[in-house]
C-alpha cells in the first residue's frame, strides 16, 4: 500500500509533493523530478482536449514494480510517481515522476529510467482530440531504444521478435 | 477453460469492454488471440496479425507464449502510450 | 500469480486524513454538462452547478427606509420651515415627480419620488393646518435605501457548490430566479454481504442478526442527496459477488458495500472487487471504523465505478460512512464546503484511558452548554447514536478531564 505512486483524475502540485518526498529524511541531498504535459499542438492541428485511459488494478501495480526496479539499479532515498487520468486540457501536466537521493547522478538518472520505463510499459493509451476530431496517439518505436539503454529488453511500439505459435 | 477479457483504447472502441471466453483445452495467450480473430469482421481487423498489440494475463505484460489457467484474466491493447 | 493477489493485503494502519485525501483525489468532479435545471421549489439540499446571478436591482429603485415625508434639502434649509403636502406614496405606489416647495407623504418601501433627496420621518415632523413643519434639519440621503444597495444587478447572490437550505431558496426567489442549475444527484447502488444477514420482519434463525445498516446507510445516502439503487443482501460466494458488483456499477457512479471487509473474515468481497476492478484494503486509525476498501468496478462500457467497502459493524459503518463517504457523495455533487465544522466545546465528563487511535465519541449537548458522554462507546449497537446528537473528535493518544474544551461535531451538520 503505497504512498510511491497515485493514479488519479486531479491535478497535482509538484512542489508540495516534492516537499513531502524530502520530508524528515535529512540523508537527502538532491531531488531531481521530471513534469510531463498536454503538448498544444499535435500533427499541425491545435490540441482542444486529452483522454487518458488506463488499466486500473495493473496500472499502479506496475508503476511500483518499476519503482522496486529504480531501487534496485540506483542508490535513492525515495521516488514518487502521479499520474493523472480522465480528461486533461492542453498545457495541463499529466505526470510527475520525483527521485530524492544522497547525490545528484543517482538521482537524474533513477528519475531517467522511471521515465523511459513508464512511457512503454505503463498501461495508459492517450486520445487527443483536435478540431479535426479524435485519434489514439500512436506509441513510438524511439521510446523502445531509450529502454533498451537500460539494459531493458521489453517491447512497446516494434512487432514482436519471433512470431506466435 | 474460461477466461476473462479486457479490451482497451482502439480495442475497447471496436470490440467493447470485456467478455468471459470459453479456450476449450490448454492454450496460451497467442491461441487466444487467433481464436478470437478466426470470428472474422471486427475481430479479425482488430486483433489480426497485421496489428501490433501488447497483452497482459492477470494484469502483468506478458508475451503471447505465456500459458493460460482457468479463471485469468488477459487484457489486449495497443502499444501504450502513457507519460 | 491471480488475480485475486491484487486484493491488497492490509497494511500499516493509516491516518483517516490521508485516506480521505486518498479517496477525494481519485474522485471526479462533475463536468460542467451534468447538471440539470430544477425549479427553485424542487432545489432543497441540491448543489448549486452555476453561479445564482440577480436579474434585478435590490432595492430596484430608491424608496424610503421609514415612514415620514419626502421632500428637497434646499426647501427645508433650517428646522422650523412648515411645507405643504402635495401627495401621498403608500408602499408599492410609485408617485409622481416633487413639486418643488411642497412635501410627499410617504411610507416605507415606497419609491422616493423624482426630485426629492432625503426623507424626514415622521417622530421628527409635526402636522400643522397649512402643512407640515420640519422639526429636524434634514440630511441628504437619510432614510434612504438606494437602488441596488442589497444586490445589484448582475451580481453573484448565490454560488456554484452551494448546497441550497430553504433560506438560499428564497434568496433566489427574491432576485427573480424560478430555475437553478444544480448538480445531477449521484446514483450509489448500496449492498450488504453476508449471509448471517436477515431482514427484519423475516424471523430470527439462530446465528442470525437483522441487517440495520441497509436502512441507516440507504438513509444517510439519500439524506445527502444521493439516489439509493438498493440490492439488498448479496449471498456470501463469489460469483453472486461479482454479478452484484456488475450490476451496481451499471448505471450507478459509487457503489457501497457494508460487511466482509474486516481482516480474517471469510468472505468474497475482497476478491471479487479485484477482479471486477481493482481493491485497496486499509486499516484507519479510528475508532470505531478501522478496516476502510477503496477501489473502483469496471462497468460493460469500460468506464469505471467508485467503490467503498465499509466495515458491518453498525456503529463502525455509520461512523466511517459520515467521514468517508458522505465526502464523496458532496464532492459527486461539486459542492465546495466538503469537511465538516466542528465546534470548540466544554467536556462534561472525563475520558481517561486514552487510545492510540483517534476516537469519535458519541456525546450530547446538555443544559449546563457542556457535553455528556454515551457510557457503553464500545457497544456494536446503534443505542448511543441514538442517544447522542453529535461526535467528539478525540485525537489518539489524548485523554479528556471534564472541563476541557474538544472538537465536537453535530449529527445535524454531518447528516445534511
Amino acid at each position: 500500500m503505497s504512498a510511491r505512486v497515485s493514479i488519479r483524475p486531479d491535478d497535482f502540485d509538484a512542489g508540495a509533493e516534492i516537499a513531502a518526498l524530502r520530508a524528515g529524511d535529512g540523508g537527502v541531498g538532491a531531488v531531481a523530478a521530471f513534469i510531463g504535459t498536454v503538448r498544444n499542438r499535435s500533427g499541425g492541428a491545435e490540441i482542444a482536449s486529452m483522454e487518458l485511459e488506463h488499466y486500473p488494478g495493473m496500472t499502479e501495480a506496475s508503476i511500483e514494480a518499476m519503482i522496486d526496479a529504480a531501487f534496485g539499479r540506483f542508490d535513492i532515498r525515495a521516488a514518487r510517481v502521479v499520474h493523472r487520468v480522465g480528461r486533461l486540457a492542453a498545457n495541463e501536466q499529466i505526470v510527475l515522476v520525483a527521485v530524492a537521493s544522497a547525490h545528484r547522478g543517482q538521482a537524474f538518472q533513477a528519475c531517467e529510467f522511471l521515465m523511459d520505463y513508464l512511457k512503454t510499459q505503463a498501461p495508459f493509451w492517450k486520445k487527443e482530440s483536435t478540431s479535426a476530431g479524435a485519434r489514439w496517439v500512436d506509441a513510438r518505436v524511439a521510446d523502445d531504444a531509450a529502454l533498451a539503454r537500460w539494459g531493458i529488453e521489453a517491447v512497446n511500439a516494434s512487432m514482436p521478435a519471433e512470431p506466435s505459435s | 477453460m474460461k477466461v476473462d477479457v479486457r479490451y482497451f483504447a482502439s480495442v475497447r472502441e471496436a470490440l467493447g469492454a470485456a467478455e468471459t471466453v470459453d479456450l476449450g483445452a490448454t492454450a496460451d495467450v497467442g491461441a487466444l488471440r487467433d481464436m478470437l480473430t478466426a470470428r472474422g469482421g471486427r475481430y479479425a481487423e482488430t486483433l489480426g496479425r497485421h496489428r501490433v498489440l501488447r497483452s497482459a494475463r492477470n494484469r502483468v505484460l506478458c508475451a503471447e507464449s505465456v500459458a493460460l489457467a482457468e479463471g485469468d484474466e488477459v487484457g489486449f491493447f495497443p502499444p501504450v502510450t502513457g507519460g | 500469480m491471480s488475480v485475486d493477489a491484487n486484493a491488497a493485503i492490509p497494511s500499516t494502519p493509516l491516518e483517516l486524513d490521508e485516506a480521505v485525501a486518498r479517496v477525494l483525489g481519485r474522485v471526479e468532479r462533475p463536468s460542467s454538462g451534468n447538471s440539470e435545471l430544477v425549479s427553485t421549489f424542487e432545489a432543497l439540499h441540491r448543489v448549486l452547478a452555476a453561479d445564482v446571478v440577480s436579474l434585478i436591482d435590490v432595492p430596484p429603485a430608491d424608496n424610503s427606509a421609514m415612514d415620514g415625508y419626502a421632500l428637497r434639502i434646499a426647501d427645508a434649509p433650517a428646522a422650523g420651515v412648515v411645507l405643504p403636502i402635495s401627495q401621498r406614496i403608500p408602499a408599492g405606489t410609485v408617485g409622481v415627480a416633487l413639486q418643488p416647495r411642497t412635501v410627499a407623504r410617504i411610507f416605507t418601501g415606497a419609491q422616493i419620488p423624482q426630485g426629492a433627496d432625503t426623507v424626514v420621518m415622521q417622530e421628527h415632523c409635526t402636522v400643522m393646518e397649512d402643512g407640515v413643519r420640519i422639526d429636524a434639519s434634514p440630511r441628504a440621503g437619510a432614510a434612504i435605501r438606494r437602488r441596488g444597495e442589497d444586490v445589484a444587478q448582475g451580481g453573484v447572490v448565490l454560488r456554484a457548490g452551494l448546497r441550497l437550505a430553504p433560506q438560499a431558496l428564497g434568496m433566489a426567489a427574491s432576485v427573480g430566479a424560478a430555475s437553478l442549475q444544480v448538480a445531477r444527484r449521484p446514483r450509489v447502488a448500496l449492498f450488504s454481504t453476508g449471509d448471517e444477514l436477515a431482514m427484519p420482519g423475516e424471523p430470527l434463525k439462530p446465528g442470525a442478526i437483522y441487517n440495520s445498516n441497509r436502512y441507516t446507510l440507504r438513509g444517510l445516502i439519500e439524506s445527502l442527496g444521493g439516489v439509493c439503487d438498493d440490492l439488498g443482501i448479496v449471498p456470501d460466494r463469489l460469483d453472486a459477488t461479482r454479478e452484484a458488483l456488475k450490476r451496481a456499477a451499471e448505471g450507478n457512479d459509487l457503489i457501497v458495500s457494508c460487511g466482509g471487509v474486516s481482516v480474517g473474515e471469510e468472505d468474497h468481497l475482497k476478491p471479487a472487487v479485484a477482479r471486477e476492478g481493482r481493491l485497496d484494503l486499509w486499516q484507519i486509525a479510528i475508532k470505531p471504523g478501522k478496516p476502510l476498501a477503496f477501489g473502483e468496478v469496471f462497468r460493460s462500457d469500460g468506464s469505471l465505478a467508485w467503490f467503498i467497502g465499509l466495515p458491518g459493524n453498525p456503529v463502525s459503518s455509520f461512523v466511517t460512512f459520515l467521514f468517508a463517504v458522505r465526502p464523496v457523495l458532496l464532492k459527486l455533487q461539486g459542492a465546495t464546503e466538503l469537511a465538516p465544522k466542528s465546534i470548540a466545546m466544554r467536556a462534561d465528563f472525563a475520558w481517561p484511558r486514552a487510545d492510540r487511535r483517534r476516537e469519535f465519541l458519541r456525546v450530547r449537548r446538555n443544559e449546563a452548554g457542556g457535553l455528556d458522554l454515551f457510557a457503553n462507546q464500545g457497544s456494536a449497537v446503534l443505542t448511543s447514536t441514538i442517544w447522542a446528537d453529535g461526535l467528539v473528535d478525540n485525537p489518539g493518544g489524548a485523554t479528556i478531564a471534564p472541563g476541557d474544551v474538544v472538537r465536537y461535531l453535530p449529527f445535524a451538520e454531518l447528516l445534511g
